[in-house]
């Protein structure tokens, strides 16, 4: 009878992690704005907590909390999925839902030359999203119907390989080096359908393909007060990011100033099992407006966030801590007037499959968001479910 | 013990749970439905393209049209034709070989046994014709006339006044109509009745063409009846058989059709100043073809992009030439749809015989109603050679080779009918001309 109880409860967890799982898939229509809708590097448990990424007590491996990375003492690998499921409305009369998904992070660790040698590869901006227009076009033979679709296909991505060490028990520092990958393609397609006055006409189709490059370097620090405060914070320089058009690409080539970002972050173990969290973001990316060539609101990104998290729970004989979490930032891109913001609450748990002398070989994060974002013109309602598995150890 | 079976139950319970977790991530890359993010805002989207309709002058875009007959022989047709001043001017008549006779028979015997009996003596026949009811023009009753051929002729080369055309020996026919021949009897075809007509033969003239090797057997039929013109879809010859083993009984055997043709006359001269496809044998028509590759107007393009704008492969949505139909001489005048392909010629030097690529058209070719080339003569008839014209533009065809500049206008079979299509030539307001849809816009750029 015992037995049967465990199997069900297994079961029930399954088919409830199923449900948030499946099918994975993360976007938005801020894509379209400017150069796109920015992507963090966040794992399961930072966005079940709120966190910007920066500040937590544990074995992340984040790119923008490279001093915690020198605090770590064993290899350590982080995997994180993100779908979302969003619905949205813009004006009165459009409005819709999509889904998607995205890979914001793969990271590894690895002790090297008495410190931590880091390597991430994650998303900087989403700029995927389709276009549709629909227009008449005169031929002698009459009006014809014909429709404009456009594709807008690609991201900013970041490649990222560091250098962070232990200066002292409680304080450890970090560098990373960064270089923009990825790549955009743009095209424009006119479809005259089946609704031709004539003969079948071939389709219309004109556009190009940009590769991205450019450097970035992330530097920071992670400190322990005692064994219940942990303060961090990094700052992040980046050159021009620059759009070379591929052969056969009509477009130009252009560039881009990105703008520097300033991280903190704090933990609070206010009671055994029980931690609080704080960060904040700040990015201006003001200098960009003037290499944008389509109008678009540009702002400064500002954010905060703050969570609980109660480590002690446990779930099917399993350390499950319990998260919750609020942020709030603003959007870097935005189609009104004013600047755009997004705000998530969060929820979610941990499993900590393997543990050994207090390290987390083995463990796997999951966090839900509901969140919206929204500006004068477009409003956005979106789950947002972050699944990560971490894994430390020789 | 309780305790140690407590442990292993946990320890099930968390292997199971790992590889749940480890299945909800596999799961969850593999059921990923993707759906972009779709905005009907046009402010998003580059700006708009234009798409203009141009039409090409003859001047402006073909030249060296070129008509070519000779393609095939009525022979391959399968059919065969009968006239007799149709239209005022045109005579015709079909030619027949029939194949060796049959050489045994099952027989029931005097016994009541059935038994193979070579023994067959042929007292007769009769020559049996199937008219295609709606290739003919007759509505009416005709007559038709069978006679056999004293001559030896050629199935591949015969034409109304030669017998035989082939290397090195030609042979006129000793009168004219593939003549003369030995009459063998009348009959009448009325439409409203059946679509068969028969002529009976003794059994002399079922003797005499029964030597396969005699290259002079034949049988020829004319139509009597003026100003009509009649398709004979196929004939046989049915013998009346007796055998030696039931001499009481006639048995009616079939010798197959072996060759058909026809023979016509007045053969058409090639028309100095107009397009002609189709005809037996067949005609097609030849032209060079030049798209213009800078466009330095109208003024609605003008004013999207700056002029003269280079026009690219991708920018030509659609390319046909425009012919307008005219009447066909009344005496090859279509009575059925007309089938026009288009193809490229790979090798202009080596016409007439030089290949041709893949059809513009697709296989069903561009059907054409017979009437556009008899009362409704004076239609636009597009034959699109998009494809054919993107090469042109780009400079290079699809395998990476300079593009063929020669259009060949043909009948998707060859030959199909003894009819033939009629288009304007240049020189006049109906000169064809060149369509072109074409949509032009600024590059992409980033945002």
């Amino acid at each position: 009878m015992r037995s049967l109880l465990e199997h069900t409860r297994v079961f029930l967890l399954t088919a409830a992690l199923s449900l948030s799982a499946a099918p994975l898939c993360a976007q938005s229509l801020y894509n379209a704005a400017g150069l796109g809708l920015p992507a963090e590097s966040i794992d399961g448990r930072g966005r079940a907590l709120g966190n910007l990424g920066i500040g937590l007590f544990g074995h992340a491996i984040l790119p923008s909390d490279p001093g915690a990375a020198g605090l770590l003492v064993i290899p350590a690998a982080v995997l994180v999925a993100q779908p979302s499921w969003v619905e949205y409305q813009r004006g009165e009369d459009e409005s819709g839902s999509f889904q998607g998904n995205r890979f914001p992070l793969l990271g590894i660790g690895y002790p090297l030359f008495s410190g931590m040698f880091t390597a991430n590869f994650g998303s900087f901006l989403d700029q995927r999203f389709d276009g549709q227009r629909d227009v008449t076009v005169d031929l002698l033979d009459g009006p014809t119907d014909a429709s404009d679709f456009f594709e807008q296909n690609g991201a900013v991505s970041l490649v990222n390989f560091g250098y962070s060490r232990r200066l002292s028990d409680r304080l450890g520092v970090g560098f990373s080096v960064g270089r923009y990958a990825g790549s955009l393609t743009r095209r424009l397609i006119r479809d005259f359908g089946d609704a031709s006055a004539t003969a079948n006409l071939e389709l219309y189709e004109v556009g190009g393909r940009w590769s991205y490059s450019g450097a970035s370097l992330t530097a920071g620090f992670a400190a322990d007060l005692g064994t219940i405060v942990r303060v961090a914070g990094s700052a992040t320089w980046t050159g021009s990011l620059n759009a070379t058009g591929s052969e056969g690409t009509d477009g130009s080539h252009r560039s881009f100033d990105l703008p520097f970002q300033y991280r903190l972050g704090t933990s609070v173990v206010l009671a055994p099992g029980l931690l609080i969290t704080a960060s904040v973001v700040r990015a201006d990316w003001g200098d960009i407006a003037d290499d944008l060539s389509t109008p678009s609101t540009v702002g400064t990104t500002n954010g905060f966030g703050v969570g609980l998290e109660l480590s002690r729970a446990r779930l099917l004989g399993l350390t499950a801590p319990l998260r919750f979490g609020y942020r709030k930032s603003s959007l870097p891109f935005s189609f009104g007037s004013g600047g755009a913001t997004e705000t998530t609450l969060a929820g979610g748990f941990g499993f900590i499959l393997n543990q050994t002398g207090g390290i987390t070989l083995a463990g796997a994060d999951f966090a839900l968001e509901r969140g919206e974002r929204s500006d004068s013109s477009l409003t956005e309602k979106f789950w947002r479910a972050t699944f990560s598995l971490r894994v430390t150890g020789y | 013990m309780a305790w140690r079976a407590t442990r292993l139950r946990r320890e099930n319970v968390r292997s199971k749970l790992i590889g749940s977790l480890l299945a909800l991530a596999a799961l969850g890359v593999v059921a990923c439905a993707e759906q972009t993010p779709t905005s009907l805002d046009e402010s998003l989207l580059p700006d708009e393209p234009i798409t203009l309709e141009l039409h090409i002058p003859w001047e402006d875009f073909a030249s060296n049209l070129e008509v070519i007959g000779g393609y095939g022989s009525p022979s391959e047709l399968g059919a065969g034709v009968l006239a007799n001043s149709f239209a005022g001017t045109l005579d015709a008549r079909t030619l027949l070989r029939f194949g060796a006779y049959p050489t045994t028979v099952s027989v029931r015997d005097t016994t009541g046994t059935t038994r193979p009996d070579s023994s067959l003596t042929f007292i007769g026949g009769r020559v049996v014709a199937f008219l295609d009811t709606i290739a003919s023009t007759n509505e009416g009753p005709v007559l038709l006339r069978l006679g056999a051929i004293q001559h030896p002729w050629d199935v591949s080369t015969v034409t109304w006044t030669t017998a035989v055309d082939t290397i090195n020996d030609r042979r006129p026919w000793p009168e004219e109509g593939a003549g003369p021949v030995v009459p063998l009897g009348t009959a009448e075809w009325d439409p409203a009745t059946g679509d068969s007509v028969w002529f009976e033969l003794d059994s002399a003239q079922v003797a005499a063409w029964a030597d396969t090797s005699d290259v002079s057997r034949g049988a020829r039929i004319d139509l009597l009846t003026e100003g009509a013109r009649i398709q004979i879809a196929t004939a046989v010859l049915r013998l009346n058989t007796r055998p030696s083993l039931n001499p009481d009984s006639t048995f009616f055997l079939v010798a197959p059709r072996e060759e058909i043709t026809f023979i016509y006359s007045p053969f058409p001269e090639p028309p100095p100043d107009g397009i002609r496809v189709g005809g037996a044998p067949a005609w097609r028509t030849v032209l060079d073809i030049r798209v213009p590759t800078q466009l330095n107007g109208p003024e609605a393009l003008c004013a999207v992009v700056a002029c003269p704008v280079t026009l690219h492969s991708s920018e030509l949505n659609y390319a046909a030439v425009v012919l307008r139909t005219r009447r066909t001489q009344d005496a090859f005048q279509p009575t059925d749809t007309v089938a026009i392909d288009v193809r490229p010629v790979l090798s202009r030097v080596a016409l007439p015989k030089a290949p041709l690529g893949n059809s513009l058209v697709g296989f069903a070719g561009r059907l054409i109603g017979p009437e556009f080339f008899g009362d409704q003569a004076g239609q636009d008839v597009e034959i699109p050679i998009t494809i054919f014209a993107r090469n042109l533009v780009s400079g290079t065809d699809a395998a990476g080779f300079d593009p063929p500049e020669t259009l060949a206008l043909l009948s998707v079979f060859e030959p199909v009918s003894i009819t033939f299509a009629s288009f304007n030539g240049p020189g006049d307001e109906n000169a064809p001309f060149l369509k072109l849809i074409v949509t032009i816009g600024r590059s992409v750029e980033l945002p």
